[in-house]
């Protein structure tokens, strides 16, 4: 009776064949277009930096009727004219917010769950192609929690990625930008405070980024290049 | 409902009554803000009073720190008890899993477990680590801030009596709405673990017969219904986030006409209107936040109900009192009959036979005759749904199925491996030495082979030991189960892929190295079987020939008739 090879050498040999470069090219793809209709994508870019407008136009404009409420006594009924009227504006931008809004979260769930959908069937689809060789060295358990939840975070993280991070940026730069028009040492702060917030989650959550990065990656691996 | 959980959280009480703690102060330091903000605005911005500035601001920042603190406490024992709470709740899960019969099991699809053990612990534990923050949290701060809003001016009342019914329909609408998509949806995640885990356990079969494309497809149905089943959750959180929004900002802005009002009339000051603002925005703000918190919430409904549903599953298999600690152990069988669930009539029936200890039997008989169902009711995989069996006398339900599986072995056709070394897998859990392991495997008839090894006994398995033979993987079984000494061992089919030869010689082993040892054996070959003690032969889950090869020869034609098959005309 003959042993059919020695498994330690087939296993674990797939993980140092792929150089940088192709990681970086393999995560771009799946990041960028590989799955999103340009005409789609624009349209959740446009309506971010709408809302990211209104996000900054807006406080001022309730600063200026705080404000009115403040001198009421002195403007008498003038000032609660001018007051209804800011509250008719105000009422007609959040209703054009919220409708962006909900525009923005029909776009970026159908994007993510589609994009999710046609990975799993594009890894699947590899996997079940994949020589006998590297489903017999790769455990079960770990192909599969690959091929469903990996692929799960990845299209939770084109909302974060598209939506969230586009719209928190251009809402920073704006409203930083805004500030400084009135006063500069505050904005400065401001800014400063931004940036500590920042080194500090990515000090605490680089550990966990690049963990989930490198699971990431091992998923594209896997099934994209064998 | 959450009774699975409530059982699960009880061991962190002190943890939970801790967090809520924090969570009161917390709670109380983030309201006092907007009071202390106000004042500033009214005794020092307001008068120009640069000393009140300082101090109140000195204040706040102590407070903020204070808050900070005590923030990132609770994250902690938040987290904390979600890990445990779900990581007991996932091993609960593998326990009660492998607890449960074989009848029971098969009932349901290894998706179907998977997805319970981890989907469901997965949302479980989303649920635990968001519940203190997105719920707990919200809704203090909420009661807090109405009260204190009103404590500053009870019209602005008005404001939660006009929106919070409108935000708490919308929300009870979202939850009743989503609750079966949810359910919906675990149920395809199954689907998907089930397709995936069959074709990955099949894989030459679906190379071998190019099933690629149908394997596709069995995967495409349940992952498409996932898709839109997910649409339909993500279009309403698309509309329920921004809708809760907006009723955040017209609460706003209805407090702003309030305040106006209040103010043209004297009776509110600029610092009251600037904590009156960030009261509305603080209460509003946590409305949104247990918003998001919604679906989570629904989610785990519709998780928490299948893991009570999979928990209230009781074996079919009671396990008995009595240990079983004799030596010598004597089985009889009387009118035992056995039928599959849903099965139309029986796949044993009328089986009356006593096995002493000590003996060989080998059990023969045509493909589908009961041979295998016969087998397992030895070690109780399944009890018999006519008649009775007897060890020593004794009901063999009445035993502890611990004790009994100890000293009654059953090696089927088929066994599993891990990925761990040989020495490993032979142990299988069970603490024996590297002699020990050796001298079962050399029984087996696998030490030369393993010996011959660079690493030996220490050498890596493949994952299911796909690094070996069929035949080697037979031995490697039948020498995990001679490690653990059984006083019964029944091999099921488990050397049909070792040669005549092989197969000769472990027989002839097994009788030399554990001569006490009750041998029964499930096969088809008459020319290594015929020296048992005793040949029984099946047809149609019955007895139809009982006795040594050559009696069986004479006396039982369907036993003759396999012997003519396989070319024995006489005795070997």
């Amino acid at each position: 009776m003959m042993m059919n090879g020695d498994p330690r050498a087939q296993a674990g040999g797939a993980r140092e064949r792929y150089p940088f470069r192709q990681k970086r090219l393999l995560l771009r793809q799946m990041l960028t277009a590989a799955y999103l209709k340009p005409a789609a994508r624009n349209a959740l870019l446009i309506s971010c930096v709408f809302t990211a407008a209104l996000n900054v136009a807006i406080p001022p404009l309730i600063g200026q009727l705080v404000e009115m409420i403040v001198h009421l006594p002195q403007t008498g009924a003038i000032g609660l004219e001018g007051i209804a009227r800011g509250i008719t504006l105000l009422v007609g931008l959040y209703l054009f917010t919220s409708a962006l809004g909900y525009g923005q979260g029909l776009l970026g769930a159908s994007l993510s769950q589609k994009q999710a959908y046609r990975l799993r069937e594009a890894i699947y689809g590899k996997l079940l192609h994949l020589p006998v060789v590297d489903t017999d060295t790769h455990a079960h358990g770990d192909l599969m929690s690959r091929t469903l939840n990996d692929v799960e975070t990845a299209s939770q993280l084109v909302i974060q990625v598209l939506c969230g991070l586009v719209l928190s940026s251009l809402t920073a730069v704006c409203s930083i930008a805004f500030i400084a028009a009135l006063n500069r040492d505050i904005a400065l702060f401001t800014l400063a405070s931004a940036a500590v917030s920042m080194l500090l989650s990515l000090a605490i959550s680089g550990k966990v980024f690049r963990a989930v990065g490198e699971s990431f990656v091992k998923m594209i691996f896997a099934f994209s290049l064998n | 409902m959450f009774h699975s959980y409530a059982v699960r959280l009880k061991p962190h009480a002190r943890s939970i009554a801790l967090a809520i703690l924090l969570l009161a102060a917390d709670v109380a330091v983030q309201s006092v803000f907007p009071l202390l903000m106000g004042r500033m605005v009214s005794e020092g911005v307001w008068l120009g009073n640069r000393a009140a500035i300082r101090d109140i601001g000195a204040l706040m920042l102590m407070l903020t720190v204070l808050s900070c603190g005590v923030g990132l406490w609770l994250c902690y024992l938040s987290i904390s008890i979600a890990q445990k709470t779900t990581n007991r709740l996932r091993k609960d899960v593998h326990h009660h899993a492998l607890s449960l019969s074989l009848g029971q099991l098969e009932k349901m699809t290894n998706g179907e477990l998977l997805t319970r053990a981890m989907g469901d612990s997965q949302v479980t534990m989303q649920f635990f680590s968001q519940m203190l923050m997105m719920l707990f949290k919200p809704l203090l701060l909420v009661v807090a801030g109405i009260g204190l809003l009103i404590g500053i001016h009870p019209r602005f009342s008005v404001v939660f009596v006009t929106l919070v019914p409108v935000q708490a329909l919308l929300l009870f609408l979202f939850t009743r709405w989503m609750s079966p998509v949810f359910k919906r949806m675990q149920t395809h995640v199954e689907g998907m673990n089930t397709a995936m885990q069959e074709a990955l356990d099949a894989i030459r079969t679906v190379k071998a017969y190019g099933g690629e494309e149908t394997e596709a497809r069995r995967f495409d149905k349940p992952s498409r219904s996932l898709w839109q089943d997910s649409m339909q959750i993500q279009r309403a959180i698309a509309l329920l986030n921004p809708s809760m929004l907006l009723l955040m900002n017209l609460g706003t802005l209805l407090l702003l006409w309030l305040s106006s009002r209040l103010s043209f009339g004297g009776q509110l000051d600029a610092g009251q209107t600037m904590a009156a603002l960030s009261y509305v925005q603080q209460v509003m703000m946590a409305i949104l936040l247990m918003g998001q918190f919604f679906p989570t919430l629904s989610r785990v409904k519709v998780s928490a109900k299948r893991l009570e549903a999979f928990f209230a599953i009781r074996d079919d298999v009671p396990d008995g009192a009595a240990a079983l600690s004799a030596e010598a152990l004597e089985w009889s069988f009387t009118e035992v009959g056995f039928a599959y669930p849903g099965q139309n009539g029986f796949s044993l029936s009328g089986l009356n036979l006593t096995l002493p200890q000590g003996a060989f039997w080998a059990v023969v008989g045509p493909v589908g005759c009961g041979k295998s169902t016969f087998a397992s009711l030895f070690p109780r995989f399944y009890d018999p749904t006519a008649g009775q069996i007897r060890l020593n006398g004794v009901p063999l339900a009445d035993y502890s199925l611990q004790s009994l599986r100890q000293k009654v072995i059953l090696v089927v056709q088929e066994s599993d491996f891990s990925s761990e070394t040989i020495a490993d897998n032979i142990r299988y859990g069970f603490a024996a030495t590297q002699e020990a392991v050796a001298a079962a495997a050399r029984v087996a008839q696998l030490d030369d082979t393993i010996s011959a090894l660079p690493l030996g006994y220490e050498t890596p398995m493949q994952e299911n030991g796909l690094s070996f033979s069929g035949g080697q993987r037979q031995c490697l079984a039948i020498a995990r189960a001679l490690l653990r000494k059984p006083r019964v061992l029944i091999l099921d089919a488990s050397t049909t892929s070792v040669d005549l030869l092989t197969e000769a010689k472990l027989y002839a082993a097994l009788r030399e190295a554990h001569p006490g040892m009750t041998l029964l054996v499930i096969g088809q070959r008459i020319a290594t079987l015929a020296g048992a003690d005793q040949m029984m032969m099946m047809e149609r889950g019955r007895v139809v020939g009982m006795g040594r090869h050559a009696d069986l020869l004479r006396t039982c034609e369907p036993y003759a008739a396999m012997c003519r098959s396989q070319c024995l005309e006489a005795e070997p």
